[in-house]
């Protein structure tokens, strides 16, 4: 049931789906191009080389992460990693 | 098995320094290199990357993290390290609104706590 798979993927990763939403600014788990605009934008621009924080980085990657979980359909096995966008 | 960790560090250090060694003298084979290391990393015990979402309640420990800075910074190196972070951050410059409202708020902590401290 979608309800309990989200609850499990909030405390498996320590993040909400609410709160991946809100850090890469998208309203909608589903529009996909939105979110890789978002998450490539927020990644690169706290990247640690140019200044910018890793801590906050970090939340970036684990909000993609957190979402793509909740877009995958059917159980996949081992762990789906977000790609790091290629600079 | 603390012994084996650190095994498994040297061992990755000794890649690292192998990767940078390719990656200086045959830069097609080192970037392939550093890529999979990355990637093994990300996917194996170890990540680069803090695991889970924002603390509920910012800690100072947090907000250091958020800036970049100690949480002991003085207050100049605070105001610096605020206006990189949140330039790069900007919402009006594509960046998340959730994230600003997140570098203002670890500014606030800090900048209270070394009120608190005096000179």
């Amino acid at each position: 049931r979608q309800g309990a798979r989200r609850v499990a993927n909030d405390s498996i990763t320590g993040m909400t789906l609410q709160e991946a939403k809100q850090i890469l600014n998208v309203t909608e788990p589903h529009d996909i191009e939105t979110i890789e605009k978002n998450y490539k934008h927020l990644f690169e621009v706290n990247d640690k080389a140019k200044g910018g924080s890793l801590y906050l980085q970090s939340k970036v990657y684990r909000a993609k992460e957190r979402i793509d979980m909740e877009l995958q359909k059917s159980e996949q096995s081992g762990s789906s990693e977000p790609k790091e966008p290629k600079t | 098995m603390s012994s084996m960790l650190v095994l498994a560090g040297i061992g990755m250090a000794a890649i690292g320094f192998g990767g940078r060694y390719l990656a200086k003298h045959a830069p097609a084979v080192g970037a392939t290199v550093k890529r999979s290391m990355d990637a093994s990393l990300n996917s194996g015990a170890f990540s680069k990357y803090y695991k889970g979402g924002f603390e509920a309640k910012m800690s100072k420990r947090e907000a250091g993290l958020i800036l970049g800075v100690s949480p002991s910074a003085n207050k100049n190196r605070l105001k610096e390290a605020h206006k990189r972070i949140m330039i790069l951050n900007h919402p009006d410059k594509g960046g998340s609104p959730y994230l600003a409202a997140k570098i203002n708020e670890a500014k606030d902590l800090l900048d209270s706590t070394g009120k608190k401290q005096g000179k």
